[in-house]
């Protein structure tokens, strides 16, 4: 699913209480290329009240848990892993970001009033596609939602 | 868990180093992770 995540303008990324190293033979191992974060002095799992107290054998592991987030951070949805169906599959994150895209996108439907005017004004004066972020600046300026 | 991290509430904007091979990690901000996109975090036990 990385490969689509990384063409689908969303991304991902991971964090455990791992030392650096071991994150990143795990990293390795998986062929992973967006980010794993180390919170190897359990500084976060502290903040964010994340252990899993009834782990202990490995040294203080984090709760698995998924946050779904808006642009801005804003929490979508929270995936609370501890049991294993409480995991988000691949399925639940697509429909998830599918759900966040068709409303942050205001070029979701090409066909929707203004697109095509932002779009054709954005050759005009762009001389040049434009990108995602002007694309949906220009729709949502004729739509008179920024000014 | 923290009770802040509620559907609609704002996810803290973290700080960490960036796991790699080699001394002085990176670190990298999640605001700057996700720029206009959305994002999935995924906090894991381990590799076990």
């Amino acid at each position: 699913m990385e490969d689509d995540i990384a063409v689908s303008y969303c991304k991902v990324v991971a964090i455990s209480a791992e030392p650096a190293f071991l994150v990143s033979e795990y990293k390795t191992s998986l062929g992973a290329h967006f980010p794993f974060l180390c919170d190897s002095d359990h500084t976060v799992q502290e903040q964010l009240d994340l252990l899993e107290y009834t782990d202990t054998h490995h040294d203080r592991p984090y709760i698995p848990t998924t946050f779904i987030l808006e642009p801005c951070l804003k929490i979508y949805k929270i995936y609370n892993g501890y049991w294993f169906w409480g995991r988000p599959t691949n399925e639940d994150i697509r429909q998830d970001f599918r759900a966040i895209s068709m409303r942050i996108r205001p070029d979701w439907d090409l066909q929707a009033p203004g697109v095509r005017d932002a779009y054709e004004e954005a050759i005009r004066t762009l001389g040049r596609r434009p990108t995602s972020v002007e694309f949906s600046r220009l729709i949502q300026a004729k739509r008179g939602q920024v000014k | 868990m923290h009770p802040d991290l509620v559907v609609g509430g704002t996810f803290p904007d973290l700080e960490l180093p960036e796991a790699q091979f080699g001394p002085n990690p990176p670190r990298r901000r999640l605001s700057e992770i996700q720029g206009p996109d959305p994002m999935a975090v995924v906090f894991y036990r381990g590799n076990y």
